[in-house]
């Protein structure tokens, strides 16, 4: 039995890196759609950004350049410093958009907190509350001593750590979790002042990245640059 | 209720506060105005017609006045509202600056002001012709006025009709103005029919001259041009006749150079032709990146002001352009061209979190008079930006050699670990969390307790081990007994008997004795039996004969005591 579980997983995770591989062939000889195809499957599978930054790669290969800056921003989500998905995205926002200069999605603070997955931030929060459990414990003793001292000392310190590594924890689940931001393809976009309802004669501008403020079922709430804020209908816009 | 109460009121203030209050305004037809030139004053109000105003003597009424009203239906109140019109035409013969206004008007909530306006009267440009002394041999002769033979390109040109007459006219039939056989902009100074009557001396003679149909001409090309004459129908009264004669006239022809502007332009020339100012200002000095702020360029003068050119902006580095410039006009046509002045709002990016002088904007424009291009700069902007910077814009020759630089298309094809989220917030992670701390203080209060009370702990271990003790000297003794051995059983009895009640209460066994045993918490009858234990002990010490029966009836009772005081000491 134990065996049989073993081949099957080990099929498993054949089949599983086969989609990436076969992704990569099909780029290789131009047969960009099917290496979407497969790339899409093994995000699916995976949710390896990897596949995001070669989706973004075919569809500028099929001259789609809305779709290739959504995919390379959509990797700085789960990449942010991958210095390759920030040069192409900056060089196509600015062909795109004639004066305009391309920003980063999120701020240097952001950039170092979401480099490393949430759960690397879980197990540090989780060193960090066994030394200041450790400080506790020596600062606890009867002994006037260094030991105490350090125990005390440590107290102060493996807090701040701790309180640091375990929002960065809650931020960066956070961040992985919800869609922040959503891009315009084109201008036509229907916009809501509620969910759905109450449409407004607003105008998305293309290939604009707006902050996404709040989810309803299928509906976001963006905000524009003016600082107003509507709704649109998730599959209507590029979503990250 | 409540709410009722709420909605009536938001419904009450916001009628008064959407109603229009009641006013009274004035407008001119033109701010600037040259001697003798027509302008109207209109006066306007919704609180009744009854105006009091009390305008400058110099001004005189040179066409009379025209009231009307309107009325309209207010969105916000519902309620019909009249607008009451007085405008009049005036003039005024000296140059010089006129205040008009205020216009007062009463209402039942008191005396309402209207705002004032500062009409500039000036000097009339003057205008060259032919000589009319040289027609003096015809009794009606037209001339082409015109402000110069000669002019640039973009410099105004104005021209107007002259009639004179040495017969007395009756009335004027028709006009047909000149023709600038060019291509022009054309703006009307005054209406085509409208004409002035005064007297002019020609040589030496009072005669009477028509003037009026006077044209504010940008021609669009250099060139020379001719002026087409204008043609004028009229009645006179031919000498002392009273049957009044019909004549026309055509006026005498003209032309007019019209001169490119010379070489050696500024770069920064932006088509203006006249003499200007620039102001440049920004709204507020403070911002944080990413902010679109307003930066204000205003450049006020007479000329062809309102075909002037955007300025061109140079920007510090961490500033971009955002979109194209707004503009904003106040520009009146007069003798002088358009005048008044014409704001660009250019909408900026900041990308850099910092202080930054804005260089006043630098432009060039010919003036005619010198026949020179002069550059204007206005005053530098000082201001600040706080926070993180964003992309900045990169120089021309930088993102040119960028363009040259392909995408970076090459493909991801060996994958790395990916990243797991879901460890967060889940039990695990907050036992990881919580357990250490939690531990560390149970540990640390327990161990910190441990050693406050080490004392008391190790006479509570006495206490509880006297009796076992106690209980193992009795072995020894019946070990003793057994094997006939008369002295150490009574000392392992005595032993036994001492070792509890020190350890009982903390003592040393040589602390225990007779007078020992009196102090402590039990009964008489209890004290008698530990002392008859110890006698007897001390009483074999010198006896010869034992019984035995004696010997295990002392080590029942021994054991029997130790019971006792065990649940008492």
């Amino acid at each position: 039995m134990r065996q049989l579980l073993l081949a099957s997983f080990i099929i498993l995770a054949g089949l599983v890196h086969a989609n990436f591989e076969q992704g990569v062939a099909y780029y290789q000889d131009k047969a960009y759609k099917k290496a979407i195809n497969a790339f899409e499957k093994d995000w699916d599978s995976t949710q390896n950004s990897a596949n995001l930054y070669n989706i973004a790669l075919c569809e500028l290969m099929l001259e789609h350049p809305e779709k290739a800056l959504y995919f390379f921003e959509k990797t700085l989500k789960y990449e942010p410093n991958n210095t390759d998905a920030i040069y192409n995205a900056s060089h196509l926002f600015s062909e795109m958009n004639e004066g305009s200069y391309w920003q980063h999605p999120y701020s240097w603070i952001g950039r170092f907190v979401f480099k490393f997955s949430s759960n690397t931030w879980s197990y540090l929060s989780i060193f960090f509350a066994l030394l200041l459990g450790l400080s506790i414990f020596f600062s606890l003793q009867p002994q006037k001593g260094t030991r105490k001292k350090i125990g005390q000392f440590g107290i102060v310190i493996t807090f701040l750590f701790l309180v640091v590594s375990t929002m960065a924890a809650k931020y960066s689940h956070a961040h992985f979790v919800a869609t922040e931001f959503a891009f315009s393809p084109h201008t036509d976009i229907a916009t809501y002042i509620s969910p759905g309802k109450n449409p407004t004669e607003v105008k998305l501008e293309q290939n604009q990245r707006y902050k996404v403020k709040a989810q309803h079922e299928n509906f976001l709430q963006i905000q524009l640059k003016t600082g107003e804020k509507v709704w649109v209908a998730q599959k209507d816009v590029l979503s990250y | 209720m409540v709410k009722h109460i709420l909605t009536y009121s938001l419904l009450f203030i916001a009628s008064f506060t959407l109603a229009q209050s009641a006013y009274v305004k004035i407008k001119t037809s033109a701010l600037k105005v040259e001697e003798n030139e027509p302008f109207r004053v209109a006066i306007e109000s919704n609180a009744g017609n009854d105006f009091e105003y009390d305008f400058p003597d110099e001004l005189l009424d040179a066409g009379g006045t025209s009231t009307s009203q309107q009325s309209y239906v207010d969105m916000n109140t519902r309620q019909a509202v009249m607008i009451y019109m007085k405008t009049s035409t005036y003039v005024v013969k000296e140059k010089g600056k006129y205040k008009i206004g205020p216009v007062k008007i009463q209402t039942k909530n008191g005396e309402i002001s209207s705002n004032t306006i500062i009409i500039e009267v000036v000097e009339p440009v003057n205008l060259t012709s032919e000589n009319p002394g040289d027609n003096m041999d015809q009794n009606f002769f037209g001339i082409i006025q015109q402000s110069a033979k000669e002019l640039y390109e973009g410099q105004p040109l104005i021209l107007s009709s002259k009639l004179y007459a040495q017969q007395e006219l009756f009335t004027l039939l028709d006009y047909q103005s000149f023709v600038f056989e060019g291509a022009a902009e054309e703006h009307y100074l005054q209406a085509p029919g409208s004409f002035q009557r005064s007297d002019e001396i020609v040589n030496n003679k009072k005669i009477e001259v028509i003037s009026g149909g006077k044209v504010l001409l940008f021609p669009e090309q250099s060139g020379l041009y001719d002026l087409e004459p204008f043609r004028i129908a009229f009645n006179y009264r031919l000498n002392n006749s009273n049957r009044p004669q019909r004549s026309i006239i055509t006026s005498n022809r003209s032309e007019v150079l019209i001169k490119p502007l010379p070489d050696g332009a500024p770069s920064s020339f932006i088509g203006a032709v006249g003499n200007y100012k620039v102001n440049c200002k920004t709204e507020g000095k403070s911002f944080k990146v990413g902010d679109v702020f307003e930066y204000r360029v205003r450049i006020s003068g007479a000329g062809n002001l309102h075909n002037i050119e955007t300025p061109k902006l140079e920007l510090p580095k961490g500033l971009t352009l955002y979109g194209d410039p707004e503009i904003h006009d106040s520009i009146f046509f007069n003798t002088r061209g358009a005048e008044g002045s014409k704001t660009f709002v250019y909408n900026l990016q900041v990308l850099q979190g910092k202080s930054f002088k804005l260089p006043g904007v630098k432009i060039a424009y010919f003036d005619p008079e010198t026949e020179k291009y002069i550059e204007v700069e206005g005053d530098k902007v000082k201001i600040r930006a706080k926070g993180e910077s964003i992309a900045l814009p990169e120089s021309k020759k930088k993102k040119e050699e960028k363009a040259e630089e392909p995408l970076r298309t090459i493909l991801v094809d060996v994958r790395s670990d990916e990243k797991e989220n879901d460890f967060y917030n889940s039990g695990l992670f907050w036992t990881g969390v919580g357990t250490p701390i939690s531990l560390a203080f149970v540990f640390g209060f327990f161990v910190k307790y441990r050693n406050e009370n080490e004392e008391s702990i190790a006479l509570n271990q006495k206490k509880k081990q006297a009796k076992k003790l106690a209980v193992d000297e009795l072995s020894k003794a019946k070990a003793a007994l057994a094997a006939n051995n008369q002295e150490e059983f009574y000392v392992e009895i005595a032993h036994a008997l001492k070792l509890f009640i020190a350890n009982k209460r903390n003592i040393d066994t040589a602390q225990v004795t007779r007078s020992y045993i009196d102090t402590l918490n039990c009964t008489a009858e209890q004290k008698q039996s530990i002392i008859s234990i110890f006698n007897q002990c001390d009483e074999a010490k010198y006896s010869l004969l034992l019984e035995r029966e004696n010997q295990e009836m002392l080590l029942e009772n021994t054991a029997q005591i130790v019971n006792e005081l065990n649940e008492i000491l």
